[in-house]
């Protein structure tokens, strides 16, 4: 009898979902579509580094708009302080080790630390994929070579070759150039706060709670500056998801101390799968005193929603980044293109122009002003920005961005 | 296990919920925090929910007025979310530019009318055009529909009042946000040059079903009024810096739009914009960007008054207001097609002379917080008057009836200096370990 019904059930589904309408939302997304999805409990990110970046993408779409129908969904992950590693790197490249309750007692042993910049990486993806191992890496190595640029320009190629992590060979042509040799010299520390050491699972990712974990840390950066070290010179990149930790935490440190950190700087900022509906949640303008964020995968991991004064979009809003296989690749190539522009002498790698689209962007329709994505960008812009990048380091196409439409022609003399 | 199997346990439940429509939904609820199945994407939405789902062209404004906000706001989630990922919504409407209507008020409120083609040369046929404010209003929702007719009449009037388009004493007032105190009338009386200029598109008039409201190709529209914007500066010599656009619904990123293009061609930017409850974009052109966005003017605020329902909860501005907090809607309104107007509504009464300050606000993530006077940061007026300087998301308490402002000071502010010197005492309280 249950089998009758059973099958009868069959029927009047299997019926509605060949009605053609397209206006019908069963055409959009059908039953098969929806029990064949994994549940979060089965993605893993070695999954999703194992698939082509398109297939990635939509399933990353599907997590995110079928959570957002009712968003009853809440996260509910919020890492422990004492579980949160932090490296704060010293100026000869080694790493001292801390967790999130330790590490501003630790850093203020340093010689010298918070006198220049602090720039503080908040981690978003855990180091298992060697994309992120890789993009991770690069950005240390860039900072390491700026923060000791002086040392390295008075001793020569020695020199550098000493700081560098012995265990990885050269392997990108971003790090041969000679640029490094005259280019301007900037002092300061990196602290590496590894949040994604943290998501051992991509359902502990998706269910993250960014508010509560940024709140976390921002109380951290209230004791760093409670210490003496002046919120004026704190620089916090956050990559992926933890690009909204770092929101989150410049908004925790505002609500203690009534000021805000200069800069925040989001790489490929998450889509947020889970959220609390009754917050506004995610990395925007005003987190900071200047807010600038690097998309490279608006339709993968990423997100298309502008999250700070200025936007960048290499390529164009897409599902990835060029040369990218994967999504996991797709979404670190913000890191790595941030990390090229960190390296002496590469500041301006990465020319860019305010346009809506890449199509855009060729048709020489990019209008106003020019500007450097990366550790340089001016922080006046407000906007969206458009550039092209290479499949292979060096990213920065470096040749000037298309020539602008003169305006001067279109508008008449006052 | 079994395909077959699993497709009868699919379609069972799909027996059972059908037996009980509402019964359904509950069960699902039921399960959500259980940690076996929150993971799984059949347990946030289900089959029978998808096929409950109306087919687009049934939704009509009518339909939803007579949804409560709540209702309403979760078929519009619906609709919206699962039509995303397959790219189903395509911005394929788009009216001809001699069909959109307006008409520019004159200096003794009549009404001169245009179309956007001839919208340059009927301006150019008013003196004084342009010599102090121009302000002008894209409505986008159809006047056939009372409440929008309502809505948007208010706005008009209330520009109409501040700009001394209508000789003293005028108009009639059914809503107690229109009695201005008397001495401000008297000053009125002896200086009745008018002192901005107010030009009303109506785009909304073309958006008559839900269909058209989500597949409204705000780019190519937006473009289009933003040409005639560029000719309007350079042909009629109104300098851009006394611009300010107002989009209402889908109106407001065609704004953000004609923004970005009078930049395009000029290289300036407008003074300002508004979005009045801009809606969450359905249907958007592939691997552009669109949509209201900060940087389309000098400044640009956005009012969300039914961020879960018709409107957005993404952040569109420079500043971005939520009165009540981002929700289904607002007190006092039945359904989100009403919830969406009081954005309209609440600007308006900002905008009577004397209303300025009718509706402070605080920076805050979230209701809560700032009922807790949580919010920290300036105080901000939402409306006419915001400050340009002003930068971020703020919360604010609305009425339920006019006038919407509750006109008294903001929540008191958690005062920095109090928390800044000991912080020791505040720190040793939270406890994360």
């Amino acid at each position: 009898m249950s089998l009758r019904l059973c099958l009868l059930a069959c029927l009047v589904a299997a019926v509605c979902a060949n009605n053609k309408d397209t206006l019908k939302a069963t055409n959009w997304l059908s039953t098969h579509d929806l029990v064949q999805m994994p549940s979060l409990n089965d993605v893993t990110f070695e999954q999703l580094e194992n698939m082509p970046v398109h297939e990635g993408a939509k399933l990353l779409e599907k997590f995110y708009h079928i959570s957002h129908v009712k968003q009853e969904l809440s996260p509910n992950f919020v890492p422990s302080a004492s579980n949160i590693p932090v490296w704060i790197v010293k100026p000869d490249g080694q790493r001292m080790e801390a967790k999130l309750n330790n590490y501003v007692t630790k850093a203020k042993t340093l010689p010298g630390f918070g006198e220049d910049e602090v720039t503080i990486v908040l981690t978003g993806l855990p180091q298992t994929t060697s994309a992120t191992r890789k993009a991770i890496h690069k950005l240390e190595q860039a900072y390491i070579q700026r923060y000791n640029l002086q040392e390295q320009q008075k001793y020569g190629q020695s020199q550098q070759q000493q700081q560098r992590n012995n265990q990885y060979e050269v392997t990108s042509s971003e790090e041969r150039t000679d640029e490094w040799k005259t280019a301007k010299t900037a002092a300061g520390n990196l602290i590496i706060i590894d949040l994604g050491n943290t998501l051992t699972s991509f359902k502990r990712y998706a269910m993250l709670d960014v508010t509560a974990t940024g709140a976390m840390i921002g109380q951290t950066l209230v004791e760093l500056t409670n210490k003496g070290v002046p919120q004026e010179i704190i620089h916090l990149v956050g990559q992926g998801i933890a690009a909204h930790v770092a929101g989150a935490a410049g908004q925790e440190y505002t609500a203690e101390t009534g000021h805000k950190l200069r800069r925040i700087t989001g790489l490929d900022p998450a889509k947020l799968i889970t959220k609390n509906r009754d917050y506004l949640v995610g990395l925007s303008r005003s987190d900071a005193e200047f807010v600038d964020v690097i998309h490279t995968s608006s339709f993968a991991m990423g997100t298309p929603i502008r999250c700070g004064d200025v936007d960048f979009y290499p390529n164009g809003p897409s599902q990835s980044a060029p040369g990218a296989t994967n999504v996991i690749e797709a979404t670190m190539r913000a890191t790595r293109y941030f990390a090229e522009s960190v390296r002496p002498g590469n500041e301006r790698n990465f020319p860019a122009v305010v346009a809506n689209s890449l199509k855009q962007y060729k048709q020489q329709d990019g209008f106003g002003q020019r500007a450097y994505m990366g550790i340089d960008v001016d922080y006046d812009l407000q906007g969206d920005y458009i550039l092209e990048v290479n499949e292979k380091s060096p990213f920065g196409k470096r040749v000037s961005a298309q020539k602008q439409v003169s305006y001067h022609g279109q508008h008449r003399d006052a | 296990m079994n395909p077959l199997r699993m497709l009868c346990v699919v379609a069972c439940l799909l027996g059972a919920t059908l037996a009980t429509p509402n019964g359904g939904a509950n069960v699902h609820k039921h399960h959500f925090n259980s940690v076996a199945s929150n993971g799984n994407p059949s347990n946030w939405v289900s089959p029978n929910e998808i096929e409950q789902l109306p087919m687009l062209k049934d939704v009509t404004l009518r339909r939803l007025e007579d949804m409560t906000s709540d209702e309403g706001a979760t078929l519009l989630d619906r609709l919206y979310h699962l039509g995303q990922f397959n790219r189903v919504f395509q911005p394929s409407y788009t009216p001809e530019p001699s069909q959109v209507q307006g008409y520019i008020v004159g200096e003794r409120g009549q009404k001169i009318e245009f179309n956007l083609d001839n919208f340059v040369q009927t301006v150019k046929r008013q003196p004084n055009f342009g010599n102090d404010e121009v302000t002008i209003f894209i409505q986008g929702l159809p006047q056939s529909w009372t409440q929008v007719q309502k809505a948007n009449h208010k706005l008009v009037d209330a520009y109409v009042q501040r700009y001394n388009l209508q000789p003293y004493p005028g108009q009639q007032s059914d809503s107690s946000e229109e009695q201005t105190p008397k001495r401000r009338q008297q000053n009125q009386q002896q200086d009745d040059t008018k002192t901005g200029d107010l030009v009303v598109i109506k785009l909304g008039d073309l958006i008559q079903d839900f269909e058209q409201y989500v597949t409204l190709n705000v780019e190519r529209i937006g473009e289009i009024i933003g040409n005639r914007l560029v000719q309007l500066t350079n042909e009629v010599n109104v300098p851009q810096e006394i611009i300010h656009l107002i989009g209402q619904g889908p109106a407001a990123h065609v704004a953000g739009i004609a923004g970005r293009q009078f930049t395009r061609q000029t290289g300036h930017k407008l003074r300002r914009i508004t979005g009045l409850d801009a809606p969450k974009l359905y249907a958007k052109p592939e691997s552009r960007l669109t949509g209201l966005a900060r940087g389309d003017a000098d400044f640009v605020d956005a009012i969300h008054t039914s961020a879960y329902g018709m409107g957005t909860q993404a952040r569109l501005g420079d500043v971005d207001f939520y009165p009540n907090g981002p929700s289904t809607g607002v007190p006092g309104a039945d359904n989100v097609v009403e919830a969406s107007l009081r954005a309209t509504r609440y600007y308006a009464e900002s905008v009577r002379p004397g209303n300025e300050r009718n509706f402070p606000a605080v920076a805050a993530s979230s209701y809560e917080e700032y009922k807790q006077n949580k919010g920290y940061g300036k105080r901000a007026y939402m409306g006419f008057a915001t400050n340009y300087d002003i930068r971020g998301d703020y919360m604010l308490q609305v009425n339920s009836k006019s006038p919407f402002g509750r006109n008294t000071p903001a929540q008191v502010q958690r005062g920095f200096h109090a928390v800044h010197e000991p912080w020791n005492n505040q720190h040793q309280q939270k406890n994360f370990a």
